[in-house]
């Protein structure tokens, strides 16, 4: 059965997630000191409540936990046909796809996550809607642009599932619309950076000079694409999506649709998981959806290989 | 000036056949020299049918036909009913193939919509499964058909059994055209059950790995009829099938058919209505129809393909299904097509959008899924001339020259999952024709072909209504709250309800509360089988028991 790791981006993080995992493990030693290395900080002072709410430590934890968590299924003997990550989770990817090393994903992702706070300190934000079919929110973002400030459509997650970012008062009067049409479900959440949008513009420029002076190796994975819901399999395209995607839509919904066309039925979302696979499941009852933190690395192991077997 | 030859293409065909008769022993060709022989029998730009339909695929020679080398064949343009497979895409991707015709696409939509956007894809054109046949005999006739059958002899004659689908019909066109058939078997046997397909229209086997790729299309899990479902086939029965007297027909695919299907034992038993509606089908041997069959309602069923786990039970019902001389379904594609189109009374499906005019469509922003069997089953044939009762019912003149007319059913829920509305003020298929620059907006059936439809507030009966307001008005009177629905004032409902455009479920005589799975003939699966007498076969996922 074809396989994709599924790589979480922001949102995903809690406290403590890093706490669990064991330095006897040689891929967690050698992460860790990779890391500690690169930062010049302990892991343990990282995944801190406290350091958590800044949007710089969730992204470097994510990337850590990413990359952890997919080197230990590969350890296993299990392989993957693509990784996507979403939104941050696309560095981890890349990292476990051959295009980027460890050290130069963790130097990437810290400015990243630094130019992206910095952006706009306060007064922008996200909604997460679920309910409408693209064209019908589209519509009413449309007509709702028209006499306010101007939000955008941030992530295609599922069918019935997107986010739109921009300023947090005319969001707030976009939810009261979406309420009013009859949306399920129109909720701000706790994100302060208004991503994937071209208020993101600035950070998208600098990031590219960034990729520009690094060596990115062909990957041995192919590799889904946030911005343009591709299968990306050269390190020049993958390299444009690192940048490109902090301020563009995120096509996650076309990017799992192309690799379920594509023949994968089987999708394993790495740690800290949960939020990628009820999307998955969601969007394809049929395929076999994994999830590390829920499952551990035996069931894992044991429900992949079974699904071979289909 | 004269020509001097009259037998190009035969020459050709004989020319390349000559280059692997090093490769064959008589008509075979052993599987691990599949590619070699394609690179000899298939040369650039290439007219190829390559099988697939919804159900079937010729899966062995689809993956066969990635793994050419594209410097020696390139340039196809492909012919293929349905694009289903990865690998009907990666000989896009591999510069083997450039353009396609084909019908239907939902499996691979999304990949279809960005490869056409990428440039990497050129569609010829999109076809009513009809057209797509039509066509092979007049300007798509193929080089080489890539075909699967379930076994063959050591000759080269074919069995099909009961999916045969499409295959004569590619066969017949490649055969006597000098073009090249190639044909993929589960397995070579010293007899056939019976010849579907004789030895001298084929011209290489080959026995692959795996039997060809097979998928159960068309079994819908009573479990997961609602009472909504329910309602709405009840009112179909008795505001449209018992009212026209409906006799010849072919269901889609949706659980609002299975709904039907499954009420005619029950509710329709308690109406009197066995043996006067009903009884004579085009229709895959769709497991929810057992119930039926066994009490004694249905007469005949023609099958465009057969559904897996059905095999069994079609091959004890002899006198039902169209079966050989061996026992087991004919079914044939082509033929059921023709007869879905031009020889039964009424098409019953569903749809995922439909505007005020009644047109409809089941596309989807950014994905372009093409056409299943609906657009040539949901539609009236008008040089069509016939004296069955509903045809004749469906005059709405007294002029002596009136035609009849075909039923052109569309039946479902105002809302899709509960929240999506299904009355929409403009169709996402017009937006995707843009995005896909494609020469007509992809509608799966055309407005004025629709003659009647049934939601949870009531039938309308757009046949009847006196130009396109009164149709609207007919249609607002059934889409309940969405926004189509929103426009309809009591007054113009009542006087539509005098003359008999709309019927609402009390005008019928039925009760909404009526409406429970009690009613429903068989609550899942394992009720079907129990049917049957246990000669349906259900794949394991549906055995859910």
């Amino acid at each position: 059965m074809k396989t994709v790791f599924l790589f979480p981006g922001q949102g995903s993080q809690h406290p403590r997630m890093l706490k669990d995992y064991s330095l006897t493990d040689s891929i967690v030693a050698n992460i860790f000191s990779e890391a500690e290395l690169v930062l010049g900080e302990p892991i343990k002072t990282l995944d801190t409540k406290e350091r958590l709410a800044s949007t710089v430590f969730a992204q470097i934890c994510l990337l850590i936990a990413g990359v952890i968590s997919a080197r230990r299924l590969l350890s296993r003997g299990i392989k993957a046909d693509y990784v996507a990550g979403h939104s941050v989770g696309a560095f981890a990817a890349a990292v476990i796809g051959g295009v980027l090393s460890f050290t130069d994903a963790l130097k990437l992702v810290w400015d990243r996550g630094t130019l992206m706070e910095q952006a706009y300190p306060k007064g922008y934000g996200m909604l997460a809607v679920t309910g409408f079919q693209l064209p019908r929110l589209q519509q009413i973002v449309n007509q709702h642009n028209q006499h306010h400030s101007i939000v955008y459509l941030s992530n295609i997650n599922a069918a019935d599932q997107q986010v739109i970012a921009g300023e947090i008062v005319s969001l707030s009067a976009l939810a009261g619309a979406l309420e009013s049409a009859g949306i399920q479900k129109a909720q701000l959440l706790n994100l302060s950076v208004p991503s994937h949008c071209p208020l993101m513009q600035g950070v998208s420029t600098a990031l590219k000079d960034s990729v520009a002076g690094l060596k990115l190796n062909e990957p041995l994975i192919p590799y889904c694409s946030n911005y343009s819901g591709r299968i990306l399999t050269t390190a020049e395209t993958i390299g444009d999506d690192l940048w490109k995607s902090v301020a563009s839509t995120v096509k996650w919904f076309d990017a799992t649709t192309l690799i379920y066309e594509s023949g994968v039925r089987a999708f394993i979302e790495v740690s800290p998981s949960g939020v990628l696979s009820k999307i998955a499941a969601s969007s394809f009852p049929e395929a076999r959806i994994m999830s590390m933190d829920s499952q551990n690395l035996d069931t894992v192991s044991w429900l992949w290989r079974d699904s071979e077997t289909v | 000036m004269s020509r001097t030859s009259w037998t190009t293409k035969r020459d050709e065909k004989n020319r390349r056949i000559k280059n692997i008769t090093h490769l064959m022993n008589g008509v075979i060709l052993k599987k691990e020299n599949i590619v070699e022989a394609l690179e000899s029998l298939l040369q650039p730009g290439d007219r190829v049918v390559l099988e697939g339909d919804n159900q079937k695929q010729a899966s062995f020679l689809s993956t066969a036909l990635t793994q050419v080398d594209a410097a020696k064949v390139n340039k196809l343009h492909m012919v293929m009913s349905s694009i289903s497979r990865p690998d009907h895409l990666d000989i896009f991707e591999k510069g083997i193939a450039q353009k396609i015709d084909f019908s239907f696409s939902g499996p691979q939509s999304l990949r279809v919509a960005q490869m056409i956007e990428d440039g990497k894809l050129e569609v010829a054109g999109i076809h009513t499964y009809l057209e797509l046949y039509g066509r092979l005999f007049i300007d798509l006739i193929p080089n080489v058909a890539l075909v699967a059958a379930d076994k063959a002899d050591r000759f080269g004659n074919l069995y099909t059994g009961p999916n045969t689908e499409e295959t004569p019909t590619i066969i017949e066109a490649t055969a006597f055209k000098d073009g090249i058939v190639i044909v993929q078997v589960n397995e070579i046997v010293d007899e056939l059950p019976r010849i579907d397909i004789p030895a001298s229209w084929v011209d290489v086997i080959v026995e692959a790995d795996q039997p060809y790729q097979l998928e159960a299309l068309f079994t819908r899990d009573p479990k997961m009829i609602t009472e909504l479902q329910i309602l709405i086939g009840m009112m179909t029965i008795r505001g449209v099938y018992e009212k026209h007297n409906v006799q010849s027909l072919n269901h889609g695919i949706g659980f609002n058919t299975a709904a039907i299907e499954l009420l005619l034992p029950t509710y329709g038993e308690k109406l009197g209505l066995k043996g006067k509606i009903a009884t004579n089908w085009v229709l895959n041997p769709h497991p929810t129809l057992i119930p039926a069959i066994e009490s004694g309602w249905v007469e005949t069923v023609h099958c465009f393909g057969g559904e897996v786990g059905m095999e069994a039970y079609c091959a004890a019902r002899p006198d039902i299904f169209f079966t050989g001389r061996d026992g087991s379904l004919r079914s044939n594609r082509a033929f059921a097509q023709v007869a879905g189109q031009y020889a039964v009374d009424m098409f019953v499906g569903s749809t995922l959008q439909m505007d005020r005019n009644a047109n409809s469509s089941t596309v989807v922003s950014g994905r372009l899924a093409g056409f299943g069997g609906a657009p040539n089953m949901g539609h009236d044939p008008h040089g069509r001339r016939h004296s069955s009762a509903a045809w004749l019912d469906l005059i709405t003149s007294d002029d002596p020259l009136a035609q009849g007319r075909k039923l052109v059913v569309q039946t479902f829920e105002t809302f899709q999952n509960g929240n999506t509305p299904v009355f929409v003020e403009t169709l996402d298929a017009i937006e995707v024709a843009k995005q896909a620059k494609l020469a007509t907006a992809p509608i799966m059936i055309y407005g004025n072909d629709v003659t009647h439809v049934v939601t949870e507030e009531g039938v309308a009966y757009i046949y009847k209504a006196d130009g396109e307001e009164e149709r609207r008005k007919a249609l607002s009177a059934i889409a309940g709250v969405t926004s189509v629905g929103m426009e309809s004032s009591s007054g113009a409902i009542s006087s539509l309800r005098e003359k008999g455009i709309v019927a609402y479920p009390e005008d019928l005589g039925i009760r909404r509360t009526d409406a429970k799975r009690s009613l429903l003939a068989a609550k899942n699966v394992q009720d079907l089988v129990e049917w049957s007498g246990g000669l349906y076969n259900p794949p394991s996922r549906f055995k859910n028991w």
